[in-house]
């Protein structure tokens, strides 16, 4: 590698961290959880009320659960498991995303 | 010519074989798009042994053909949207001839987790995408180093004639 490549590289990681820290800042806590599949909102949920949700639809199934105010995918018929791996969310601007389905689970105020 | 189409559709086929093995060792932090792509090795290497159309060519059949066997629609529009990106700055980039191809290939791989998540932006209707946005950026240079240092060094133990 070259000096320019470690330049190229520092610059890339510098950018990664700004965006962290600029998240970082806007974050508060979150009031709701906000279920998008391929864009459209299909279900708004407080998070203070513990639930289990399966959400169904013509790309498979995910099933959400609320639990003291952190949400989390526990189950999923897609291939890759990403979305129930993901580590539980409850700030504000947080999501776990379903890319083979095409849901979205968005923390809003 | 002849020539040329064989050695373009042995690559085609190496990436696909390579993106077919990862796929069988899944690495999961959670996180979507996070992943080594070591397929992109064969699209780095045309990309510097013919040129850019021909690197986009091989990507696409590359795409096109895992997403028919392996299959997920979605998925196969983000790879496509990540390689298209990947390829036009990795192109530009290895045009200004200041960077080595892991330097080359680090902005190719930021280029394409940022290409994925502009196409899942598109797609999902949602900014919430955006949230990972910095560890893909460290995910797409650690990615982009290992497979450039692994094309670096294809590129200069592969005989000539492939080219």
């Amino acid at each position: 590698m070259k000096k320019q490549d470690i330049i190229l590289i520092t610059g890339l990681l510098i950018a990664a961290a700004v965006a962290t820290l600029g998240f970082r800042l806007f974050t508060r806590n979150g009031e709701k959880a906000v279920v998008t599949l391929d864009g459209t909102v299909i279900l708004e949920q407080p998070l203070q009320e513990d639930c289990n949700m399966p959400i169904r639809s013509e790309n498979g199934e995910n099933v959400l659960r609320i639990e003291n105010g952190k949400v989390r995918i526990i189950e999923a018929d897609c291939r890759d498991q990403i979305c129930v791996n993901h580590k539980e969310i409850s700030k504000a601007g947080e999501s776990i995303v379903c890319l083979p389905h095409g849901l979205v689970v968005e923390i809003k105020r | 010519m002849a020539k040329k189409v064989s050695i373009l559709g042995v690559m085609t086929a190496l990436g696909i074989v390579l993106g077919w093995l990862e796929s069988c060792v899944p690495i999961t932090l959670g996180i979507p798009g996070v992943k080594l792509g070591i397929a992109n090795l064969t699209a780095l290497l045309v990309l510097y042994r013919f040129s850019y159309k021909e690197a986009v060519t091989v990507s696409i059949l590359r795409v096109l053909i895992s997403c028919i066997l392996f299959g997920n629609l979605a998925i196969g529009i983000y790879s496509l949207a990540g390689s298209i990106l990947s390829l036009a700055v990795m192109a530009v980039l290895k045009k200004k001839n200041v960077f080595s191809v892991a330097g080359v290939s680090a902005a190719g791989g930021v280029a394409h987790n940022f290409g994925q998540i502009l196409a899942a932006w598109v797609m999902m209707g949602t900014a919430a995408i955006f949230y990972y946005l910095p560890v893909l950026i460290v995910s797409g240079v650690i990615a982009g180093v290992l497979v450039g240092l692994a094309g670096a060094w294809l590129h200069r133990h592969l005989p000539m004639e492939i080219s």
